[in-house]
């Protein structure tokens, strides 16, 4: 057979595969390694310097309060965006698997924010929150409730950030985890069910650990993401008040593009580069697992 | 009805800019003469576009008949929205193909930056705010501009350079490279778009009347008479309390140099340039915005400027210290306040009314042939003209240049803050850093630092010790003060 | 049973309950896109509608505003980035399903690990590669790095998709003689089909709304994709124009509502495909 012969594989691998191979070494990777080198060097077309500054800009990013700000805010808005997000997406997966009528118009519409453009998103969360006309406030006072300042309340802005990429993303873990439901074996839950066991306990002891590997996986992909916010930043609050929500991703954007200091906004984002490639060591491994499942 | 208004900035075609035979009013040539330019003009007649010899001593607008000229502006100020409405006009008065780019500011700067630099640059006129002008014009990037304007073949008869203000030449005009200093003689740009004043916009139906509290001229003043007005339905008081570098530029910034404050020491060039914000009168400043709290409206640390705008508009807000390029529109048809409207001059612990000096200028790329240097300046003139700021003021409020466009009688009817702002901009001061390249920076950390304390974060003192060490960070990185 | 009963009134009310709260900020949306600049400062809004200033309004954003135009590079740049990225994916993918080397898994994985690259941290080094192929600010400089970013996660959900066709089909045509790219083009090409929609739709949905490369890339106002024009709403020095933001807003959400109900099972299908099994 021809398939054997190892000759053929290996240049049927080369043909198949060198075009994206290429491809991705070219405009993915070589940019990576590209913006490494960039790292290293203090670079500003504005001030027009270019000179060779070795770990100088890794060494100023350790002392630099902005830097662990941001990196806090993102490790908040992280961690808290994907707890939410996890527990909410859960339950309406698990609604939605009551398979009620006229739900897949409802999940359609759950499933736009995902969709959207992130600055349209943005612009129109700053509308609905505006403290002076926006809709919520309004509600909110109708309600006889405090009208909080959004995106204006030291306290407030970070939450407001979790809560609107929360908006715009549970559907995101809903989606994987309702698949999931679908797939799962419908006898295991008539056995338990004939056993007498009740709902809540069927939940806890059959449903929610078949549905584990899903939850993680849409956790960790989700977190990778969350991890390189940028667009609701921008669109939303800009990262203010003060500092108090910049994310790395804003804060290397708003270095290396309002004040073109290429150098320093690469070190940034290096620094992101390297987050992430550990992050997604774990969740290769999953994807690993999963892999050899499947075969 | 059509409702396109002023300040939804309704009406501007960003599409491709073409010279094309239907877009040409029937009205073009009768405008043409308003447009100062005098003489025949084959009206719609593009192919006959010869290019006429230089007729020696003689303004000839058609020189640069059939020429592109590519020009870069600001977008999102509304300085793009005159050119587009006037393109089709200038096309057919000098036979030239303008080519419009629009760009954010930051994107501007970078653009710039690497054009100017570059074997030969893609845009023959560029924008520069005040802020940058030491990177483009400082850095020795554009054309000397004073050997076109005293030709007379090259400038119309009529242009009148000395027409626009001496301080905002300072700033947008002249530039001592040697130095990196503003002014000298050295004409680098001209004035325009817009210009940056700052004024206070207040509510005549409710102080400077009989009975009512005259309008404030110190900051005390101000903060009393806020206090004062501040009712149930009105605040006294608006200001840019958001993270926003016009909370620095526009409310910290008047109230700290009319107090007596000095935004730096020492000198770039021996490395001993610092920032004064741990001074009294920095403090006393922010101090003054955060007495201001209580008299303001509730959400106002969320307020850039289309927030205390919009709260000045619907009548909530009694006084506004605003760039008069942004609250004009509060003069435009559609503004509910615009008969109880009315300007003042800043108010000043120092009995000198002034504010920070905005505004932009119009530069020629120096990496061009000679026939683009030529051919831009002949455009230059056209959109730096009394008629084009007439046309672009009366219909879009932005800032003068022009000192008689303060005392046209058609344009202060219409907008009757004209004068004021005519008035401000001679008095404005330039920001102290605005030579260094990294300005932005050091206003945006500032800005910040002002914003934390507005929203009670820190208080008056920590926010300027803050500010001022964001300050000599930035400072230091750019090699302006020692390690 | 009445319980039974009662719980089901309640699952519905609780779905009539969700799908308004889903609904409702673009009802919001829809209704501010409705009035004039002043008339967005009173709380609650009238229902009161004028045709014209709805018509001013949206005339303003799609021709003036040059939304239209926007809309157009788009499309553009998503189809030709599809394009693309698919011609080049999936013999890449087909040789991952099929194909065993050493460290399969492995590179695999690192193709993927691509997509959680932080954009920001190759924005300038390609937009340095643009201007030095003379290709910045040109819709071309935008369809390459799209296609760069596209690719990782286009091939991820494709192997999942050649994974899932029975291995006999390939040995029984290459038995018949068949090239290994005779297979791919003749025999699997057909059956993959799901997968090459559901990886088209995944690459769209992203390209359809980047903006961080993009804002680097283009200058131009005749070259700015959707998201790049409503970034251009968000600017320092002038006051937001809301009925235009919110009118911006409905006109880039209309064809994204449309589309993800029709495509909304395939959505589905494309985030699952690496997940569940």
């Amino acid at each position: 057979m021809r398939t054997a012969h190892p000759l053929h594989t290996r240049r049927d691998i080369l043909l198949l595969i060198s075009p994206a191979a290429a491809y991705l070494v070219l405009f993915s990777v070589f940019p990576l390694v590209y913006s490494l080198g960039i790292s290293f060097f203090d670079w500003s077309p504005t001030t027009s310097s270019f000179t060779f500054v070795g770990l100088d800009n890794y060494a100023m990013l350790a002392r630099d309060a902005v830097f662990w700000q941001a990196a806090v805010n993102t490790g908040i808005l992280v961690v808290a965006s994907i707890a939410i997000q996890v527990v909410l997406g859960t339950a309406l997966a698990l609604f939605f698997d009551l398979h009620l009528r006229g739900s897949w118009f409802v999940r359609g519409v759950l499933i736009l924010p995902m969709l959207l453009t992130p600055v349209v998103v943005g612009l129109m969360w700053r509308a609905l929150l505006n403290p002076d006309w926006g809709m919520v406030n309004w509600l909110l006072g109708e309600l006889g409730l405090p009208k909080p300042l959004w995106t204006a309340d030291p306290k407030l802005a970070l939450v407001t950030l979790v809560l609107v990429d929360s908006w715009q993303w549970t559907p995101f873990i809903m989606v994987i985890v309702f698949a999931r439901l679908q797939a799962l074996p419908r006898d295991v839950f008539e056995a338990s069910a004939v056993d007498g066991a009740g709902r809540i306990a069927t939940l806890r002891q059959v449903t929610l650990p078949l549905l584990a590997p899903a939850i993680a996986f849409a956790a960790v992909f989700r977190s990778i993401d969350a991890f390189r916010s940028f667009d609701v930043v921008f669109g939303l609050t800009y990262g203010g008040p003060g500092r108090l929500t910049t994310t790395l991703s804003f804060y290397a954007w708003e270095t290396g593009f309002s004040f073109t200091r290429y150098g320093y906004a690469s070190a940034i984002s290096y620094v992101m580069v390297i987050v992430a490639t550990v992050a997604f060591m774990v969740l290769a491994a999953r994807l690993a697992l999963r892999r050899a499942d499947a075969r | 009805m059509d409702h396109v208004t002023p300040a939804s900035g309704a009406g501007r075609s960003p599409a491709r800019h073409r010279v094309s035979g239907g877009r040409r009013r029937r009205s073009s040539v009768a405008r043409l003469s308003a447009l100062g330019i005098g003489g025949v003009v084959a009206a719609s007649s593009l192919s006959f576009a010869t290019v006429s010899a230089q007729s020696g001593g003689t303004f000839d607008p058609m020189a640069c008949a059939g020429k592109v000229v590519r020009i870069a502006l600001v977008d999102g100020e509304r300085d793009d929205f005159g050119l587009r409405d006037k393109e089709a006009e200038i096309e057919a008065a000098t036979g030239i193909d303008i080519q419009l780019t629009t760009m954010a500011l930051g994107q501007l700067n970078e653009s710039l930056a690497q054009n100017l630099r570059a074997p030969e640059s893609a845009f023959d006129i560029i924008h520069t705010i005040g802020f940058n002008v030491a990177g483009t014009a400082g850095a020795g990037l554009l054309e000397e501009l004073t050997p076109y304007l005293n030709d007379a073949s090259k400038t119309p008869a009529d242009y009148d350079f000395a027409d626009f203000p001496a301080g905002q030449l300072e700033y947008t005009g002249y530039f001592d490279v040697e130095s990196g200093e503003f002014g000298g003689d050295q004409l680098y740009l001209i004035p325009g778009i817009h210009s940056g004043s700052v004024l206070l916009f207040y509510r005549s139906d409710l102080l400077g009347g009989e009975g009512q509290p005259p309008v404030p001229t110190t900051w005390a003043e101000y903060l009393a008479t806020a206090q004062q007005l501040t009712t149930d339905d009105v605040a006294g008081s608006a200001m840019v309390g958001a993270n926003d570098v016009s909370g620095f530029l526009v409310d910290w910034y008047s109230r700290f140099i009319t107090m007596g404050g000095q935004l730096t020491t020492g000198s770039k060039a021996d490395q001993t340039l610092n920032t004064n914000l741990t001074s009294p009168e920095a403090v006393a400043a922010l101090q003054n915005m955060i007495d201001l709290l209580p008299s303001s409206p509730a959400a106002v640390t969320s307020y850039g400027f289309t927030e205390a705008m919009d709260a000045f508009m619907t009548g909530r807000v009694a006084m506004w210290p605003a760039w008069a390029t942004i609250a004009g529109a509060l003069y435009g048809p559609d503004s509910p306040v615009k008969d109880t409207v009315a300007v003042a001059p800043m108010p000043a612990e120092d009995g000198n009314p002034r504010g920070v000096r905005g505004g932009w200028g119009l530069g020629i790329a120096k990496n061009l042939p000679q026939e683009n240097k030529d051919c831009a300046w002949l455009l230059l003139t056209q959109i730096t003209s009394k008629e084009f700021e007439k046309y672009q003021v009366m219909t879009y409020q932005t800032d003068p240049n022009r000192i008689s466009t303060g005392s046209d009688p058609e344009i202060v009817a219409a907008l009757p803050y004209i004068p004021a702002a005519v008035g401000a901009i001679e008095s404005a001061q330039i920001l102290e850093v605005a030579t260094i390249p990294e300005a932005f920076e050091v206003v945006g950390a500032v800005a910040r630092e002002i914003n934390l304390a507005l929203t009670g974060a820190q208080d008056a003192e920590t926010a300027m010790a803050n500010a001022q060490a964001a300050a000599e960070t930035i400072l230091k990185a750019g090699g302006h003060l020692a390690e | 049973m009445i319980t039974r009963r009662i719980e089901r009134a309640f699952a519905y009310l609780l779905l009539v309950l969700i799908g308004i709260i889903g609904f409702a900020p673009f009802v919001v949306i829809l209704l501010l896109s409705t009035k004039a600049r002043i008339e967005i400062l009173q709380v609650p809004p009238t229902l009161d509608f004028d045709i014209d200033q709805i018509v001013s309004n949206y005339r303003n954003v799609l021709i003036d505003r040059g939304f239209l135009g926007y809309t157009l590079n788009s499309i553009v740049v998503t189809t030709l980035t599809v394009i693309v990225a698919l011609l080049v994916a999936t013999p890449a993918a087909y040789a991952f399903s099929r194909i065993p080397f050493r460290r399969r898994d492995g590179w695999a994985n690192t193709v993927l690990s691509l997509r959680f690259m932080p954009a920001v941290a190759v924005a300038i080094p390609i937009l340095l590669m643009m201007r030095f192929l003379d290709l910045d600010d040109t819709l071309p400089g935008l369809v390459i790095p799209y296609v760069a970013f596209s690719l990782p996660l286009v091939i991820w959900i494709l192997i999942g998709f050649f994974d899932e066709i029975p291995r006999e089909l390939d040995d029984a045509a290459m038995v018949d003689g068949c090239s290994r790219f005779r297979v791919l083009t003749s025999v699997m090409l057909p059956l993959v089909r799901p997968g090459l929609i559901v990886s088209s739709i995944f690459a769209a949905i992203f390209i359809w709304n980047e903006f961080l490369v993009g804002m680097y890339i283009v200058n131009s106002q005749s070259l700015k994709t959707i998201p790049l024009g409503a970034a251009g709403l968000i600017s320092a020095q002038r006051p937001i124009d809301w009925n235009v933001a919110a009118t911006v807003g409905v006109v880039t959400i209309i064809p994204i509502f449309v589309f993800s109900l029709f495509v909304q099972r395939y959505i589905v299908r494309g985030i699952t495909a690496g997940a569940v099994k």
